[in-house]
């Protein structure tokens, strides 16, 4: 698994250099919804377990998502490649007398991006892209904003590498001035196994109900890209 | 598409956009078995942390369940006493072990609750003939090696399923430290060096996950926690039933009382210290197979008792959490930081195993063997000039624990996981020794086997 994740560094990295033509920087910001039955019966045990707190922990099913890449477009202008960082957050809270316990999954993305434009069309989407992207989860579990250790060797719950694949589309829309260029997508990711290391037993204490602290996992994302646009590269449309 | 059409497009989705997450929100369900429970009956045997705790999400799910509790009191090994000093002394559980429990939770849900973290406190040890305090001894060699041996135990190479005491024989660790290391690991295990199995001890530290600080409770007992947090179990509890026989050859299952009552339940969880199980205090029809039993007798649990003693005058420093004794008590502790006066000058003598043996075997002499070792550590008589009063309680001769806690001894790997298991969805069993991933000995442990045993009801029913 890792020369798989070394190989699409690889070709994140150099994808630059080896078909740069008109590149420029891009922000994106999206929701996403997510579907990951293993983490939710961690979270479901919890609240089975601790019905005397004054609320539910939520589960992590609405998220954000935001990135800033850079853009790269392959000679003809009908393939690009977009490589770029972005994090993910989704965030839940109990209240519990004094104590607020806030439990999160941070995440933090290295996309690759493959774009193939179809042309501006009405309604229709405009661009297809494929992204297989390496990704590091790090689960949280806050007491009083103060992280928590299982043990004392390890100050935080462990960093995990995954790996998730997404298909995204969308819609170009250029501004009048040629200066910018947003693009609304909608995505769907999939995660063939994704672990949110020790986070089962910082919530819930202890292994002994078979929680999974790993699973499939199932994103739907909606959001907007914003690119600046260089000269240049507006000419070419 | 151009800027109009995006925009309206915008004035769509934005509402939906808002609306959608708790929409789809509302269609996951947040806790398990959410709106789930079961038509049967319920009956729990044992009104400890475990079963008290099971009752509580069993009531939750509007099941009907009733607890058999064999004495006149709940709480089992959670023990409150009340009177002897200006706060309640804890005769059982006392620590908190870590922060990532139920226990912590439900504890950290009690209003105006107030935690001592036991890492504030010095420790001091006799050692060399003097009483020092451990932050003095940060460089000495034989400490050191006790320490590290204790914060590693998880990643230790025992080297064999052998004893504490053989594993330190074996790897030379000095007698000067003896009783220390007793009490790190022995006592704290809730038996004595020579009976610990290390390995187990050692696999067990490994699954450890609840954190390492500990607490105690400053102004309240873990009962009256027990009792705020849970009210609705305790009309449920049948006190004084002492349950002795248990049919469940029959579709119903039918449980006799020392007193010939009878009583039917659809499913029961039993709850109760392993030496009960052990000794068959509790005859089965038909008879528990020989894999279980075996299993029962492959797990440590024995003499263990709190000796409490109430002094006139604070001879021992403000801030002192244990004292590592002398040979004859492995650890004393200070538990009055909760009281208010003076009436809190109280040492707690906890001794586990054979040093708990060679005390009781001294009779009424006990107490004053105590005292001797206490004068000897502070020296001028201090302790016995300044008794008062004491209380014992021998977890060894409560006839419905038969013990303190359950311990790892050699040749024991894999039992907990035989004995937790349940008989063909009808009889659950829960209660620290059934804990299967190193929680055993501990409340928090306790209440989750409770957990998982709810859990294996409503997943069987
Ligand atoms: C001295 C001592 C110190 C401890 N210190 C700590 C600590 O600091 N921190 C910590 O977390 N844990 C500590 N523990 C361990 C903790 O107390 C136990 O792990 C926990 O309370 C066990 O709960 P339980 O429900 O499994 O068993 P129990 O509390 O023993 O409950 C079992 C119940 O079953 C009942 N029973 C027995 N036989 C029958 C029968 N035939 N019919 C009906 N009822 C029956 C008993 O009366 C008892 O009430 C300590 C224990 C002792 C003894």
């Amino acid at each position: 698994m890792k020369r798989k994740y070394s190989i699409l560094l690889f070709l994140l990295c150099s994808g630059n250099s080896v078909f740069c033509q008109i590149s420029h920087l891009n922000f994106s910001a999206s929701y996403v919804y997510q579907y990951a039955p293993a983490w939710d019966e961690i979270i479901q045990t919890y609240n089975f377990s601790r019905s005397f707190n004054s609320n539910e922990l939520n589960l992590f099913i609405n998220g954000f998502e935001v990135g800033g890449a850079w853009n790269v477009k392959i000679k003809s202008g009908k393939f690009e490649i977009n490589p770029g960082i972005s994090y993910q957050r989704f965030t839940t809270l109990a209240k519990n007398n004094d104590l607020r316990l806030r439990a999160s999954i941070n995440s933090y993305f290295f996309h690759s991006n493959f774009i193939w434009n179809f042309g501006q069309q009405k309604f229709w989407p405009n661009w297809l892209s494929l992204d297989p992207t390496f990704n590091l989860i790090n689960p949280s579990v806050r007491i009083n904003k103060k992280e928590i250790a299982l043990d004392q060797t390890k100050k935080y719950l462990e960093f995990g590498p995954a790996f998730r694949l997404g298909l995204e589309t969308g819609w170009i829309i250029v501004d009048s001035k040629h200066k910018s260029e947003w693009k609304p997508f909608i995505r769907v990711d999939w995660y063939p196994e994704a672990e949110l290391f020790d986070f089962g037993a910082a919530l819930n204490g202890s292994y002994i109900y078979n929680l999974k602290d790993f699973g499939p996992v199932l994103q739907f994302s909606a959001g907007v890209r914003y690119y600046f646009l260089k000269e240049s590269s507006v000419e070419k449309k | 598409m151009n800027r109009k059409e995006f925009l309206r497009l915008v004035s769509i989705g934005v509402p939906a956009g808002i609306l959608l997450p708790s929409f789809l929100e509302s269609c996951r369900k947040k806790e398990l078995f959410d709106g789930k429970t079961y038509g049967g009956k319920v009956i729990i045997i044992g009104g400890g942390a475990a079963g008290l705790y099971a009752a509580f999400l069993l009531l939750k799910h509007n099941v009907d369940v009733t607890i058999f509790e064999a004495q006149g009191r709940y709480g089992g090994r959670i023990f409150p006493l009340n009177g002897f000093s200006d706060f309640p002394i804890e005769l059982g559980a006392e620590e908190c072990h870590g922060q990532r429990s139920i226990w912590y939770d439900m504890i950290s849900s009690t209003p105006g609750i107030s935690f001592v973290d036991t890492e504030v406190e010095e420790d001091y040890i006799m050692i060399d003939g003097s009483l020092k305090s451990l932050s003095s001894l940060s460089s000495d060699p034989d400490i050191t090696a006790a320490n590290n041996l204790s914060d590693n135990l998880g990643t230790t190479n025992i080297g064999g399923d052998i004893t504490a005491d053989q594993y330190l024989q074996q790897n030379h660790y000095s007698n000067r430290t003896h009783t220390y290391l007793d009490a790190l690991f022995g006592n704290e295990w809730g038996t004595s060096n020579d009976r610990l199995g290390l390995q187990g001890a050692s696999d067990e530290d490994k699954l450890w996950t609840s954190g390492d600080v500990n607490f105690y409770l400053k102004n309240h007992s873990f009962l009256s926690i027990l009792e705020e947090k849970m009210p609705e179990v305790f009309a449920h509890i049948q006190l004084n039933t002492q349950i002795q026989n248990i049919d469940y050859s029959g579709s119903k299952i039918v449980l006799t009382d020392q007193v010939n009552n009878i009583y039917t339940a659809d499913k029961i969880i039993i709850t109760v210290p392993l030496p009960i199980l052990r000794d068959g205090d509790i005859t089965f029809v038909p008879p528990l197979d020989s894999v279980r039993t075996n299993a029962f007798s492959r797990i440590g649990m024995g003499s263990g008792l709190k000796v409490i003693l109430k002094f006139s005058t604070r001879f021992w420093a403000d801030n002192c959490g244990s004292i590592f004794g002398n040979g004859l008590v492995p650890e004393y502790w200070a538990p009055g930081v909760g009281g208010t006066s003076v009436e809190n000058n109280v040492l707690t003598a906890f001794v586990m195993g054979s040093y708990a043996e060679n005390l009781l075997a001294l009779g009424t002499g006990m107490v004053p063997a105590i005292l001797n070792d206490l004068d000897l550590m502070f020296g001028g008589g201090v302790a016995t000039a300044n008794f008062v009063a004491s209380h014992r309680w021998n977890w060894g001769m409560d006839a419905f624990t038969k013990g303190a806690y359950s311990f790892p001894i050699p040749g024991g790997s894999g039992a907990r996981e035989i004995i937790a298991s349940s008989i063909g969805n009808k009889i659950f069993f829960a209660g620290e020794a059934t804990h299967t991933a190193g929680h055993n000995s501990t409340v928090h442990g306790a209440m989750e086997t409770g957990l998982r045993a709810v859990e294996e009801l409503f997943k069987s029913a």
